[in-house]
């Protein structure tokens, strides 16, 4: 027997999610956490808040936040980040920048751990699902605003 | 997917090294270890029974927010698999390598008689087998505050303490 095979028997969990991808970091979120997606109207530039970006030219009290495959924030967005959607609070305004944005109904997931060795106390995320040949963590809007914000300075 | 070099240890373990009868009477008994360069002139040692496959150039996914030393997860006979720097997590100030050349499989028990889980360690160079006897033992290198918590052992090899680590200590939780 062995411990951390993909195939062997987990708890299941259903319901709808949202995959956000990011590059190679793939994130599954519950749906009801995801507002709705909109493509990027313009190119982003460094706003005067650390870490987050405006939409070049504009005045627009939008902010929007890029995240590494680390789920940091990039100072930048790369040209292959064409949608946003805001995350949690809907009276939240930062735009969260995604290459693809996948809507998943009555879907099952079978978590997985993140292996024991690899977390820390303040990891964002502890479990991983493989989901159509990636692999996607599980995550919640608020851990995601917790950790990707935590850096900014 | 790992399709590059995998090679598996078990059965050389058993084929190298080679020990005459005359060496073992001279020197006493002798077992077989694995010697691991896990950073340029820095060795560990593993039972050899524990060390499973050699993978080159292994596929790795990175895990936002992961230990120091994470190199990430690897894909592995149908299973993920943490990949750890050892010189990043016995020296904290290290940067771990974010794709090592090889892959070192190890297995461990993370309870007695419970299943076989594993682990992987990047490295840069391919492990060597060889032989130690009681004679060799030696007290701990004091380089890492981590060595007393992972060592099962210590021995002396061509002038240098080498740690014998414990896998399930080095890969059941975070350091």
């Amino acid at each position: 027997m062995t411990a951390n095979l993909m195939s062997s028997p987990k708890a299941t969990v259903r319901g709808n999610y949202v995959l956000l991808s990011a590059d190679s970091l793939h994130l599954l979120l519950p749906q009801h956490e995801v507002g709705a997606a909109e493509y990027l109207a313009g190119e982003l530039a460094a706003s005067e808040e650390p870490g987050l970006l405006k939409l070049r030219g504009e005045e627009s009290p939008r902010r929007f936040a890029v995240l590494s495959a680390q789920m940091t924030l990039l100072p930048h967005c790369p040209p292959d980040r064409f949608l946003f959607a805001p995350l949690g609070d809907e009276n939240d305004d930062l735009g969260w920048c995604w290459n693809e944005l996948q809507i998943l109904i009555d879907v099952e997931l079978q978590p997985q751990p993140v292996p024991a060795v690899l977390l820390t106390p303040n990891a964002p995320v502890v479990q991983y699902v493989e989901f159509e040949g990636k692999l996607a963590y599980l995550c919640s809007a608020r851990q995601l605003h917790t950790f990707a914000l935590a850096a900014r300075s | 997917m790992n399709v590059e070099m995998e090679t598996y240890l078990n059965a050389a373990a058993s084929a190298e090294p080679a020990f005459s009868a005359a060496e073992a009477a001279e020197s006493g008994p002798q077992v077989a270890a694995r010697l691991i360069e896990y950073a340029r002139g820095r060795y560990i040692a593993l039972p050899p029974h524990t060390t499973y496959a050699l993978l080159e150039h292994p596929e790795v996914v990175g895990v936002p927010g992961a230990a120091h030393y994470a190199c990430g997860l690897l894909t592995w006979q149908n299973m993920r698999l943490p990949l750890i720097d050892l010189h990043a997590l016995l020296h904290a100030d290290t940067e771990p390598s974010i794709a090592p050349r090889y892959a070192l499989i190890v297995a461990y028990q993370s309870a007695a008689r419970g299943p076989l889980a594993y682990g992987a360690i990047g490295l840069a160079a391919l492990p060597q087998t060889i032989a130690i006897g009681d004679e060799a033992q030696c007290a701990l290198p004091g380089d890492s505050k981590l060595w007393p918590l992972l060592a099962l052992s210590c021995f002396q090899h061509e002038g240098q303490a080498v740690p014998i680590l414990d896998t399930a200590r080095l890969f059941a939780a975070h350091h």
